[in-house]
């Protein structure tokens, strides 16, 4: 695929004439999907796939066409060619973008992540007989990923990572629920028992009647996982520059210092966990580290090229959506053995679900609890609850409500495969909050 | 010298050169035995997103995606293999790669279908529309979104104003070696119009809540959009000076633009027998509905009536067929306030044993097809606007949903709204900002007091219904009108 692209990409860059320029970008994948639920297979499939992404610009104009990317090179550069000419059309047709992306060389780079682990059908053999008398339901993922991008200003740069996860939930017969999820490059059945067993005794505490719990104000305990995904809200009218320019963002308060986190919670994209590649899907190369919030303090918006340009800013690099591709939360000081101890009497929350910003004006967040979640007093597990919905602003959960972070962060992978498999993964420790307002 | 039109040679092009009988290839396919029933589903999807922002061409792009799913039934079980090269060995190497799959899948099958559930089916499907791709030139498109957001900068406290249309074309082509041959073409259109008005900390966004249809470039009308710009450029001052929606059980009159949302998230999920079924369970969510409810739960009072419809001319998610080819036609999910119906396919049908609809669709060529909604719609009732207003002593008229969310089981939900105004002795009085309510799905639906009449229908939809695993975002399509509900826990914004 390398050299597929590599020498597709020179081709066009060696067409083009005199004041035009262009980014392309690889993005690749040898796929196997294993759906199961009830333990047994509901489908399977194997997905392989290529598109390349064309920026041409010409004259202050950008024209961005995607196309597929097939093994046949002769294919491959006739659509090339003639998207070159489309793209040409278009730029005669539309007016001058004064915010223009302009391309530069950010050199070469190339990670290349290989792994060991069961080819396609090998996995059904391999996982489902572990699984008999479970009641399990989920998807296991595993290929290769790729991405890379070639600019006319020589830039070349190459990312390839060979990954695997499994994302299930295991199921009481009164269908209480406990996350599984295994990822890694390198497969291995031991530690693949040894999380499964985990799952399965997180399940015998599940064999409790139901608390309800009213609506009210709780101390709650976030686990790694929940706090992953309270963490999708720092992206999604989060702290890009743009959005925060374009009246968007749920970070104004904070941005305009009307507000601050606690000073115990840092935040930094962080690529020194090789979840991501540091360059962007036009070649740019961020930081290895960028602090965004430090000591409950923003420091960087994320800026991409284009938002840097509009408003007068210095560009950090980031994607054209301004998300967050490899945030860390820094730890803190409780210890893992001692979270319920320092929870004393409210919820822990295993997982949340279906977030949403309830008012970006004052940054309150809506979601509700998911899977293993239970009911603590005095620092004992209770019971498990049923599914609860809160509603609070982030500036209590990462301000003034929050009382503390366990003491190591844990890696929580990038899951989503809408139109191809997403790259990235997060660090991130367990949160303590306070008073934590519940509704319904 | 003549602008060019945005004109099709591409797509023409790479449809062309890659002008593969997916039939004969079909035929040459060299296969075990074993495989009781094969066949290929290609798709070829262009979509095209222009934006302006602010007075300016923002950003001109388009997608194109083509490929060929290869789906096989042997010893009970289906498996897909699915490759974007388009030549005849990367296809035959698919087809063995199903078959190692469906083979090895099969010791392990949570059903052992058979070929009843891929019935034999030979049609066409052409979406309508007036103005094709290419009739109109691109600068004409640009120069209209242009236009839009003019039109939305009416104030300095206007900080931003988009307008933009996503224009989706899509080709798909299933063929079956049992003889089926379906063919189904649709040209869609969303059009966005959004501005952001801000004061000092108070920011509010007003937005024509994207609407979409099986439409040509008609759809992207000049002169409409400049009419909806000033509509909406106005709300959204009207917002930043607004009283803060107020708390507490009040009646609530939703426009259709969320009564939507409403429909989508309360009846059209719950429904989906993949999610009863559990196959949803580890991602988009369970259902509080059981297979014994079909034809007893009582989900609202008699005057809701819900379809499902895909045969609705330009609604959204409007087809012939399924990805399986089983034929659509309009059904009732709820007759009279009783669940009758769900959404599932044939192999959905076949495992929970309650009746469905044609609805196994996939989002492209390179997922399976499952149960998904098409146009799920509310059948409209007697009641004008004006007399559902006017039944009305006090409360809150919301509308275009801005923030969503449901439980897993589809219970507990709580969404709010753009735009919202007080409703006083039978009157629309004052603008109100950060409406917001919630509450639980049955008692909600059972608190219905009115369904508009056809004059308050709206045909809307929405491009970006996620769930499966791996993810899928599809097309639906909802035809709402106004509906009026009492005693509901509203709320504003605020921490």
């Amino acid at each position: 695929m390398r050299d597929l692209f590599t020498s597709f990409a020179n081709s066009l860059i060696h067409s083009l004439q005199a004041g035009e320029e262009i980014s392309l970008f690889l993005s690749a994948e040898e796929s196997f999907f294993l759906r199961i639920n009830e333990a047994k297979v509901r489908q399977t499939i194997r997905v392989s796939q290529a598109e390349v992404t064309l920026t041409f610009i010409k004259d202050k104009r950008n024209i961005f066409i995607t196309i597929p990317f097939e093994t046949d090179q002769e294919r491959n550069l006739l659509k090339g060619q003639e998207v070159i000419t489309q793209c040409r059309q278009e730029c005669e047709q539309v007016p001058p973008d004064p915010f223009c992306i302009t391309l530069q060389n950010f050199g070469d780079s190339s990670e290349d992540y290989p792994g060991v682990f069961p080819q396609d059908e090998e996995w059904i053999d391999t996982v489902l007989p572990h699984l008999e008398g479970l009641d399990c339901a989920g998807l296991l993922t595993a290929g290769s990923v790729t991405r890379a991008n070639m600019n006319s200003l020589g830039q070349n740069h190459w990312y390839k990572s060979h990954s695997f996860f499994i994302d299930f939930s295991l199921y009481t017969p009164d269908q209480q629920a406990v996350k599984f999820f295994y990822g890694d490059k390198n497969w291995s059945e031991i530690t693949f028992l040894e999380k499964l067993q985990n799952a399965k005794s997180q399940l015998d505490r599940l064999n409790f009647p139901k608390k309800v719990i009213t609506p009210g104000k709780y101390r709650t305990y976030f686990a790694p996982e929940a706090v992953a995904d309270l963490l999708v809200g720092f992206s999604w009218n989060g702290i890009g520059a743009g959005c925060y320019h374009q009246g968007h963002s749920a970070f104004k308060l904070i941005a305009d210092g009307k507000v601050n986190f606690s000073p115990i919670f840092n935040l930094t994209e962080d690529f020194s966990g090789g979840f991501s590649p540091r360059f962007n899907s036009l070649g740019e190369l961020a930081s290895a580290s960028l602090p965004i919030i430090i000591d409950g303090e923003l420091k960087n918006f994320l800026v991409s090229t284009k938002t840097a340009k509009e408003y007068h800013l210095t560009s950090n690099y980031a994607e054209q959506n301004e998300h967050l591709r490899s945030p860390s939360i820094s730890p803190g000081t409780i210890r893992e053995t001692e979270i319920l101890k320092h929870l004393d009497t409210g919820l822990y929350v295993g997982n949340v679900h279906y977030l949403n910003w309830s008012d970006l004006n004052t940054g309150r967040l809506t979601g509700m609890t998911r899977y293993a979640c239970f009911w603590v007093e005095k620092g004992e597990i209770v019971s498990p609850i049923h599914d609860l919905r809160f509603d609070d602003t982030i500036y209590h959960l990462f301000g003034q409500g929050l009382r503390g972070l366990t003491e190591s962060a844990h890696p929580v992978l990038e899951t989503s495969t809408y139109h191809q498999r997403a790259i990235g993964g997060k660090r991130v420790p367990g949160i303590l909050v306070d008073q934590l307002t519940y509704t319904l | 010298m003549p602008i060019k039109s945005l004109n099709l040679t591409l797509i023409d092009f790479v449809i062309n050169m890659s002008s593969m009988n997916i039939q004969q290839y079909l035929t040459d396919l060299v296969l075990p035995s074993e495989v009781e029933w094969i066949a290929l589903r290609e798709i070829h999807e262009t979509v095209r997103s222009l934006t302006a922002r602010n007075g300016r061409s923002e950003s001109i792009a388009t997608q194109m995606n083509h490929g060929v799913m290869v789906e096989v039934l042997v010893n009970g079980q289906f498996a897909y293999a699915a490759t974007n090269t388009l030549t005849f060995s990367a296809i035959q190497a698919a087809a063995e790669k199903a078959v190692l799959l469906a083979r090895q899948a099969s010791v392990y099958k949570i059903h052992p279908f058979t070929k009843s559930v891929r019935p034999k089916a030979v049609g066409r499907y052409q979406s309508s529309f007036h103005q094709a791709m290419g009739s109109v030139s691109l600068k004409d498109l640009i120069d209209t979104l242009i236009a839009g957001t003019n039109a939305l900068k009416i104030s300095d406290k206007i900080v931003n104003a988009v307008a933009n249309a996503l224009i989706f074309e899509r080709n798909s082509r299933m063929t079956s070696r049992d003889g089926s041959e379906i063919e189904q073409a649709t040209l869609a259109i969303a059009v966005g119009l959004s501005a952001t008005a801000q004061d000092g900390l108070e920011t509010q966004t007003r937005t024509n809540g994207l609407p979409c249809l099986q439409a040509g470039l008609e759809f992207l009308d000049r002169d409409k959009m400049c009419q909806e710009a000033q509509r909406i450029s106005e709300q959204v001052l009207e917002l930043l000076q607004a009283e803060e929606c107020p708390s507490g059980l009040m009646d609530l009159v939703l426009a259709p633009d969320q009564v939507l949302m409403q429909v989508h998230e309360s009846i059209g999920h719950p429904l989906e027998l993949d999610r009863i079924l559990g196959d949803e369970k580890n991602y988009a969510g369970w259902s509080f509905v059981q297979p014994a409810d079909f034809g007893k739960l009582v989900y609202g009072p008699s005057i809701l009536n819900v379809t499902f419809d895909p045969s609705v001319p330009s609604e959204f998610a409007s087809y012939a067929f399924d990805d399986i080819g089983h034929k659509a036609r309009r059904e009732y999910l709820i007759q009279e306030g009783v669940l009758v119906r769900g959404l599932g396919s044939l192999e959905s049908q076949e495992r929970l044993k309650v009746p469905g609809v044609a609805n196994m669709r996939s989002t492209s060529w390179n997922r399976p097809p499952i149960d998904r909604m098409a146009n799920i719609n509310i059948e409209p009732g007697s009641t004008s606007f004006k007399e559902m207003i006017g039944q009305v002593e006090n409360g809150i008229y919301m509308e275009t949903n801005r923030s969503w969310s449901i439980d897993d089981y589809r219970r507990k939900f709580q969404f709010g709204c753009e735009y919202a105004r007080r409703i006083q002795n039978g009157q629309l009085t004052t603008v109100l900002k950060n409406p917001n309510y919630r509450g639980l799905t049955i008692p909600f639906w059972n608190q219905l007091r009115a369904v508009g009449d056809s004059s308050s229908l709206k045909i809307l939809g929405s491009p970006y219904c996620g769930k499966g695993e791996p993810n899928q975002a599809i097309h639906v399509g909802h035809a709402v009108p106004a509906c009026l509900f009492e005693k509901i826990d509203v709320f504003g914004g605020g921490a």
